[in-house]
């Protein structure tokens, strides 16, 4: 028995797997940088071990971490190993990775970005992205369901992903946890009887300077950590939805209505709450709202919890209803002083309907303003059962000539704006 | 009647507004103008299919029985990358461009004899019907002695366009149609083929 011997083993076979999935076919550079990112700094863990000379304590050492390393890392590689697979809409990734860098590194030409993209797909229900990864900075790594990875209809999903990384990189949480927090007490006190209740141990406690009791603070934990997972989800949502507008209410609805068959993820708020919020965003960035949006979408039931967690859920709540108008307005200041700096670069109902009238023809428009604005005359389409209805032979396929039309519309606004920029 | 380059130009900057003639991402109109000739140069896609020649005895699509994905591979090049096309080999690629056919034109595709001298031959199948819309499956074949790299985005081939003297009703009513990738297509046996075949089978 020789842990450090099979830690050495397990990581060579480590190496030996990213070895494999180098020689894939990448449909981009960002997938094959970050393997190669990984193998270096595998590679370094590996000589440590394999050195001699190395003292028993830190071998020891190294070996918790390469254990942690390929836990966390494995799955990457399989993401990575997907975002290579022909079912994923390769065709958006150029239009992608320009809103990630208008976004996060304003001004910057597209081949100066340092952000590295990687779009794969998941074996997962909803969307997905992972956390900016130690070893991976500057990598956002986003995937949609792998059924849909290649559905165009679903690529405003990708403005909830990359609100998270937008939360993540503008270290919103900062800032947003010492609102929640000041909400979350400003809340206990008017509602003083109420947590006693639950909390019996602060029935001789006075309602003053409950900020300084660190007993009260420690049990308040869980309506901070709730509220603010809650924030970043209803963030997210609301930069999908002011990058992309209706589309992102038609892509949310096709995948989470009419809501979960099972208890909700109190990570998320409830789903009525969502959708709620949602429209009050969309209200307030003057978007029309699709006819009986509301209407799609059950209350979603919350899972078994102890009396402290359910009032610590409902704390956690309130203090986020009271943060949602300056979550609203963030989102649409990062986007309004990034994407849509030029007013003109804004997605408008006129370029939709421009679209729109292409599509109907079963021809991609050029010239498109917005990717948002091709996905919204998508959506129009989609949405239209008259669609081509003059054409019976197209329309008898009307998903798969959709799909692969938008697709094509995708590639040529890419193509447009690499043309457009100087060699 | 073959339209010059000039007209075709003519028909894709002003566009019957009912069923125009769409070729998409456009080519440059001046240079087209310009060129003197007699048809509209079209570019080579990203998307590429092969057949799975070691999980397969032969080529099974007359019965129906066997699927696109099961018999080939499809491929992505995305702009900037090669596909090496090796001798005696052969690929179905796709035009970068989403070509829209009124329904009184039909056309033809004709590859580049640049490339023709190469060694690389594109379509044997070039008809383009009335009313045809989506990006044309390309059938690539590579005659010479050593292997060709072919590049998205580069010119690869060159749509000839004709007016259709009668009938301007009917439209391309094929599977082929509003395709962004190359697909294989099916070959059925008509009633006359089936019928054929059976002359002489005994009935159980």
């Amino acid at each position: 028995m020789n842990p450090p011997e099979y830690t050495a083993k397990r990581l060579r076979a480590f190496l030996e797997e990213i070895k494999r999935l180098a020689a894939s076919e990448f449909p981009y550079g960002h997938s094959e940088e970050a393997l190669q990112v990984l193998k270096k700094k595998f590679k370094h863990h590996l000589s440590i071990l394999e050195d001699s000379a190395t003292d028993e304590d830190l071998i020891e050492q190294e070996c918790l971490l390469v254990n942690e390393g390929i836990m966390i890392y494995q799955p990457i590689l399989g993401f990575i190993l997907r975002s290579t697979n022909v079912r994923n809409a390769f065709e958006v990734y150029g239009p992608i990775l320009r809103l990630v860098g208008a976004i996060l590194e304003p001004g910057l030409d597209i081949k100066k970005i340092r952000t590295r993209l990687i779009l794969s797909s998941e074996w997962d229900y909803s969307p997905y992205v992972y956390r900016e990864l130690p070893a991976l900075p500057g990598f956002a790594l986003v995937g949609l369901p792998a059924p849909e990875s290649s559905n165009p209809l679903l690529v405003p999903l990708f403005g909830h992903e990359l609100g998270h990384v937008i939360w993540e990189r503008k270290e919103m949480e900062l800032e947003v946890r010492h609102k929640l927090h000041d909400k979350i007490f400003e809340i206990i006190r008017e509602q003083w009887l109420d947590f006693q209740e639950v909390f019996h141990e602060h029935r001789e406690t006075s309602p003053d300077n409950i900020e300084d009791n660190s007993a009260i603070s420690e049990d308040l934990t869980l309506s901070l950590e709730l509220a603010l997972r809650q924030a970043e989800e209803s963030f997210s949502d609301f930069v999908g939805l002011y990058l992309f507008s209706n589309s992102f209410l038609h892509a949310f609805a096709y995948l989470i209505s009419p809501g979960p068959p099972f208890a909700r993820d109190v990570e998320y708020p409830h789903m009525k709450t969502r959708v709620k919020n949602l429209l009050n965003a969309a209200a307030n960035y003057k978007m029309a709202i699709p006819f009986g949006y509301e209407s799609l979408f059950e209350e979603s039931i919350n899972p078994k919890m102890t009396a402290a967690d359910e009032f610590c859920l409902i704390l956690a709540e309130l203090a986020l209803d009271r943060i949602i108008n300056d979550l609203i307005t963030k989102a649409k200041g990062i986007i309004v002083s990034s994407v849509f700096k030029k007013p003109s670069k804004k997605p408008t109902k006129k370029e939709q309907e421009r679209i729109l009238k292409m599509l109907r023809k079963v021809v991609p428009a050029t010239d498109c303003n917005t990717l948002p604005d091709i996905l919204n005359a998508a959506w129009k389409a989609y949405e239209d059962s008259h669609l081509w209805e003059d054409i019976p032979h197209v329309m008898k396929k009307k998903d798969s000539v959709l799909k692969d039309l938008i697709l094509k519309n995708i590639e040529v606004f890419e193509i447009e704006q690499i043309m457009g920029t100087p060699a | 009647m073959i339209f010059k380059a000039e007209l075709i130009a003519e028909l894709i900057e002003n566009p019957d507004k009912k069923d125009p003639l769409v070729v998409v991402p456009r080519p440059n109109l001046t240079e087209l103008r310009e060129s003197g000739s007699a048809s509209v140069d079209l570019r080579l896609g990203t998307w590429f299919v092969t057949p799975r020649q070691a999980r397969m005895s032969h080529l099974d699509i007359i019965k129906g029985k066997t699927t696109q994905d099961q018999i080939t591979k499809t491929s992505y090049v995305p702009f900037g990358s090669e596909y090496y096309l090796h001798p005696r080999s052969f690929v179905l690629g796709v035009t970068l461009e989403w070509v829209r056919l009124p329904k009184a034109f039909a056309g033809y595709i004709v590859g580049k004899s640049s490339w023709g001298r190469c060694g690389l031959i594109i379509a044997t199948a070039a008809g383009v019907h009335p009313g045809f819309m989506g990006c044309l499956t390309l059938e690539l074949s590579n005659t010479g002695e050593v292997p060709i790299p072919i590049i998205p985005g580069m010119t690869i081939c060159q749509l000839f366009l004709h007016q259709v003297k009668q009938g301007t009703n009917g439209v391309d009513q094929s599977g082929f149609v509003g395709q962004r990738q190359p697909i294989l297509g099916k070959i059925e046996l008509d009633a006359v083929a089936q019928k054929l075949s059976n002359a002489y089978k005994v009935s159980q």
